[in-house]
């Protein structure tokens, strides 16, 4: 009974950091990127709400959640708050299976600092990531408006071609762990002492790609073309769920995908590694702490490289995109498996 | 037990997602007007009166495609996680699985799916 | 001068023997009766070689029996001549749709503005106004201030019964407004659909340049026939202009190409110093004045096309950097005029007021800044994969095709055609300084985009060297013309009293946007009886449907953006 309600209480309290980090981080992370634009564009970004700007996304969320709650008159009402929860609720679960650092004892008892560690926990991020295809289409029709069904329709497309990228991308990583499970993959790498992005530059580089794609950056921000099409999908849609639209797509989905990035590429929460050899950790002074900043910082390192990209490169067309797609990143990703499949019982001898 | 924390989570961010759905509403002004919910065209009537015809059956082809290589993606998970127990043999089967794959995807290119957004049709 | 002499239409009159030709200094003109018109124009174009269609419009004399004086003013870009042909008509005129497609919209706007009757034209709509307007603007027994039959209460009264007395209490009756079954009509009758979708790419958008409003026929993606409907900032400047002194419409000509007003201002003062013959007076300070400060708005309204070009197709952050350069202009532009958008500092023989000190210290440092940030910022754009992924091979204009629907500017040197009004018909100080005029290959997007770079480097030659010549004159100098007999010519900065005498001319200047021309129709005293302005972006704009048949809809940025429209001007 005691083990019982100690790991109830655990939980609970892992539920609340996830949704306080995902949360109240996605909505900083929107500041970031404000601030981050306008340097690389020579103007200071948000100076005037708080203290440079720290009080400026406590200011959106405000004014949005005020809004006048207008609903367009020939749609459809059910689906159209239904897009809305299926576009936030797989997104910010996808946290669930994110392991942010080793498993530490604290009064006695040992927890891994992950939600849901069970040994399919790749499959539930690529599960949860496909409901995203949903929420899109829906939102689109449910709107009854020529250019959220043209947006949706096209963000759909996209969605679609590189979900099955990300998939074959995906399954090099996974040949050389040999698990499906996140915690489990950063701990063979830990013991191989080599991140997998030494062993496969292609499937990192078509796994950015698909990064983007699949949460509408740059290039591949069709969806926010205002010139073309306003809004998109989330023309119909006003306050505080116009918010959340770009805040799951664009902060949570990219911090989740990243994350999984981090874990299936970049050795999770593993120091500077050198392959073969084994890892030189700087920042050893923070005794346990450590794991977790190493998590953050190269999580944070791979938004910070997204971010550069949104406002410095021009957007592709929707046809450009999904030719790409299956023409060459998909033949790319097949290379990729079969060279694993040969190179790694290379490796494990 | 972790799925239980899974479900936990579940419920918890539906909760919230309800939460914002109906939070404009709760808090929002209401003051509806005789236009206020016009349909978003720019600001003239509009030509169609519904968006909510047919549309182009090149999204339905690539959903198809996504459906194929999905499922043959589903095959080939296990297939990744037991490799190491599989030898020569698991390399092999894999081989021919994915040279069917890539003969599939050869054949959708062909056929000009992966290319409907230029196609020329005969309208009149 | 470039207007086409006598002896090349001799062997006409022997075709034509109704054929009269009329040869002024200002303007060459060929009067031909109505029958033989089209007959006359297929004539010219394809066997005199006067191919480039500049514009099409209508003079009414409502005492005169034909009503219509309609002229039609040709080009021959090889030899560098021009030609108006006039005809006399009462109210039907064929139509030239098929010889130039830039006719059939100049055609709409005849029949939009006087009600003319266009026989074999394919789709005579209304240019400007909706379909329902039962009025016809332009002729002369419109009133100016229109017909106010239209009984419209204040929004106020309507919704919350305010019944507003004394000072407040104002005239309900208001001229013609259009209401959203207008608006349905208007849209019903421009295009037919064919296909799946009919998509109003509005004139409330973000994207398009100014409130225009697009219909595409979409087939999923794909666009099968586009209109465009134009008039939402339609502000009767040519009805205005009939009831304005000269140097008065001054101030009308730079709110028309917002962005390019100083060239605007340009074109109309060297319109009427010629058609008053007095080009010789203004001094040779105030012409290179104006020449560096058209060069100045050239280069402005070209970084506003890049920032907005580049924000289009993605790159949010070349919009900021054009426009932090433009700022650096635009101040130099206010310390100079004392205005950033509505100038109108060319005065008609002069400008208004001297350079003051420090001005050209001012513009020396500017020109040695600039071309280093344009170097860096192609080093993000020109060579990009993903830039030339979507320019190269889009939007694709021939040279062929340039005739046909009238381009000039950019547009038309980007496909080849030198086409320049700086050195086919000089004005102000083009002669006496040196440049080169940048011509693309392709036509394409692309092509377009190089050119518009390149000629801002160009521009920055220009203004070096105008700079060079302002410093080495002297102080002194006078910037505005000194009449030589006052009585007979009153020339004053204010422009009052200013008599132009009988007389017609087309003269034109080179906007960054295109060929800004202006027709002149005087017949003596103070205000003119008819000004056409031959508007280089409308025409620039009517190969848009040409270009966005059978393209995608992320093209239709690319596109628009390309040919660099601004309604202002367009809409007049």
């Amino acid at each position: 009974m005691e083990g019982l309600l100690a790991q109830l209480i655990v939980m609970g309290i892992k539920i609340l950091v996830i949704l306080a980090v995902v949360l109240g981080l996605g909505a900083y992370l929107t500041l970031v990127e404000r601030k981050v634009a306008a340097h690389i564009q020579r103007r200071p970004g948000p100076m005037v709400v708080g203290w440079h700007g720290l009080l400026q996304p406590l200011a959106d969320g405000l004014k949005l959640i005020t809004k006048e709650d207008i609903f367009p008159r020939s749609g459809n009402r059910f689906l159209y708050n239904l897009a809305l929860v299926l576009a936030l609720v797989p997104a910010v679960l996808v946290f669930a299976v994110v392991p942010f650092g080793p498993e530490f004892e604290v009064f006695g008892l040992k927890v891994k600092p992950i939600l849901t560690d069970v040994n399919v926990g790749l499959l539930l991020v690529f599960a949860l990531g496909s409901m995203t295809v949903y929420a899109i289409a829906l939102a689109g029709w449910a709107s009854n408006s020529k250019y959220a069904l043209i947006g949706s329709m096209r963000k759909a497309g996209i969605i679609v071609s590189y979900e099955v990228v990300i998939t074959f991308a995906v399954m090099g990583p996974i040949i050389l762990a040999g698990t499906l499970s996140t915690y489990e993959i950063v701990q063979n790498q830990i013991e191989q002492k080599l991140w997998y992005i030494w062993l496969q530059p292609i499937a990192f580089v078509i796994y950015l790609f698909a990064l983007l794609a699949e949460t509408g950056r740059v290039p591949f921000d069709i969806q926010e073309a205002e010139a073309e099409l306003v809004t998109g999908f989330t023309v119909e849609y006003g306050g505080i769920k116009f918010g959340l639209f770009p805040l799951v797509e664009w902060y949570v989905e990219v911090l989740s995908l990243s994350a999984i990035g981090v874990v299936l590429f970049l050795g999770g929460w593993s120091p500077i590694n050198i392959p073969f050899v084994g890892f030189v950790d700087p920042l050893f002074f923070l005794g346990s702490l450590s794991p977790f900043v190493w998590f953050v910082l190269k999580v944070g390192l791979l938004f910070l490289f997204v971010l550069w990209l949104h406002w410095t490169l021009p957007r592709y067309r929707i046809d450009q995109i999904t030719e790409t797609a299956w023409k060459v990143m998909l033949p790319l990703t097949f290379v990729n498996l079969v060279l694993t499949a040969i190179i790694a019982p290379i490796v494990w001898r | 037990m972790d799925y239980l924390g899974f479900l936990a989570f579940a419920f918890v961010m539906l909760g919230i997602a309800l939460l914002m759905v109906f939070l404009n509403y709760l808090l929002g002004p209401k003051a509806p007007s005789s236009l206020k919910d016009y349909p978003y065209e720019c600001g003239v009537p509009l030509y169609d009166k519904s968006a909510q015809t047919t549309f182009h059956q090149g999204y339905y082809l690539l959903g198809l495609l996504l459906l194929l290589f999905d499922i043959e993606a589903a095959f080939l998970f296990p297939w990744t996680v037991v490799y190491r127990y599989l030898g020569i043999f698991g390399f092999v089967e894999m081989f021919l699985f994915i040279f069917i794959l890539t003969y599939g995807l050869l054949y959708a290119w062909r056929k000009g799916i992966l290319d409907w957004q230029f196609e020329e049709e005969y309208i009149d | 001068m470039p207007w086409a002499k006598e002896e090349d239409f001799i062997e006409l009159k022997k075709r034509f023997p109704s054929l009269e030709i009329e040869v002024k200094p200002t303007i060459t003109n060929l009067h031909i009766p109505k029958d033989q018109l089209i007959e006359l124009l297929r004539t010219l174009k394809e066997e005199k070689g006067y191919k480039l269609f500049i514009d099409h419009s209508v003079v009414d004399f409502p005492e005169k029996s034909p009503r219509f004086q309609a002229f039609y003013i040709l080009y021959n870009v090889d030899e560098r001549k021009r030609v108006v042909v006039k005809t006399w008509t009462d109210g039907t005129l064929p139509s030239v749709e098929k010889l130039w497609f830039a006719g059939k919209w100049a055609e709409r706007e005849c029949y939009d503005m006087f009600g003319i009757m266009y026989e074999g034209h394919e789709n005579l709509v209304r240019a400007f106004m909706w379909e329902t307007y039962q009025y016809h603007p332009l002729r002369k027994d419109f009133p100016l201030e229109g017909y106010a039959n239209e009984y419209l209460p204040s929004l106020n009264e309507v919704l919350w019964g305010d019944n507003l007395q004394g000072l407040m209490n104002y005239d309900r009756m208001h001229t013609p407004v259009p209401t959203l079954e207008d608006l349905e009509i208007t849209q019903k009758r421009r295009l037919k659909k064919k296909a799946q979708l009919v998509l109003n790419w509005g004139p409330l958008h973000p994207g398009t340049h100014g409130t225009m409003w697009f219909l595409f026929d979409l087939e999923g993606e794909r666009v099968v026939q586009c209109d465009v409907i134009l008039g939402q900032l339609h502000r009767g400047v040519e009805k205005l202009a009939e009831n304005e002194m000269y140097n008065q419409f001054l101030v009308y000509t730079d709110r028309m190409d917002y962005i390019s007003a100083l060239c605007s201002n340009q074109a109309w003062v060297v319109a009427v110093e010629r058609l008053l013959g007095i080009e010789d007076l203004v001094p040779e300070k105030a012409k290179y004045i104006r020449t560096m400060m058209s060069e100045l708005q050239r280069i402005n309204s070209h970084l506003l096309w890049l920032g907005t070009y580049a924000l289009d197709i993605g790159a949010l952050t070349i919009f900021l950097y054009a426009f932090k350069e433009r700022e650096k202009l635009m101040d130099i532009i206010e310390g100079i005029t004392g205005a950033r958008l509505t100038i109108s500092y060319p005065r008609i023989g002069g400008v208004r007021m001297d350079l003051p000190e420090g001005a050209l210290e001012v513009i020396k440092a500017f020109v040695k800044r600039f071309p280093k940030e344009l170097k860096d910022w192609e080093t993000i754009l020109s060579r990009n994969r993903i830039w030339l992924r979507r320019n190269v091979g889009v939007g694709v204009i021939d040279k062929e095709d340039v005739y046909f629907y009238g381009l000039t500017g950019a547009v038309a040197r980007g496909s080849g055609i030198p086409y320049d009004i700086r050195k086919f018909e000089p004005y102000d100080a083009y002669p006496w300084v040196e440049f080169d005029i940048p011509v693309g290959e392709n036509g394409d997007v692309y092509d377009r985009y190089l050119v518009r770079l390149e000629e801002m480097r160009q521009s920055l030659k220009i203004i070096e060297q105008c700079v060079r010549k302002l410093e080495s004159m002297p102080k002194s100098a006078p910037f505005f013309a000194e009449s030589p007999d006052p009585k007979k010519l009153k020339l004053s900065l204010d422009g009052i009293g200013l008599k132009v005498p009988e007389g017609e001319i087309y003269s034109s200047g080179e906007n960054p946007r295109g060929e800004l021309g202006f027709y002149i129709y005087s017949t003596g005293g103070v205000k003119p009886y008819r000004v056409k302005i031959r508007p280089g972006s409308m025409y620039n704009l009517c190969v848009y449907p040409k270009l966005m048949k059978d393209r995608v809809i992320a093209d239709a940025v690319a596109v628009l953006a390309s040919l660099d429209p601004v309604v202002g001007e367009i809409d007049r």
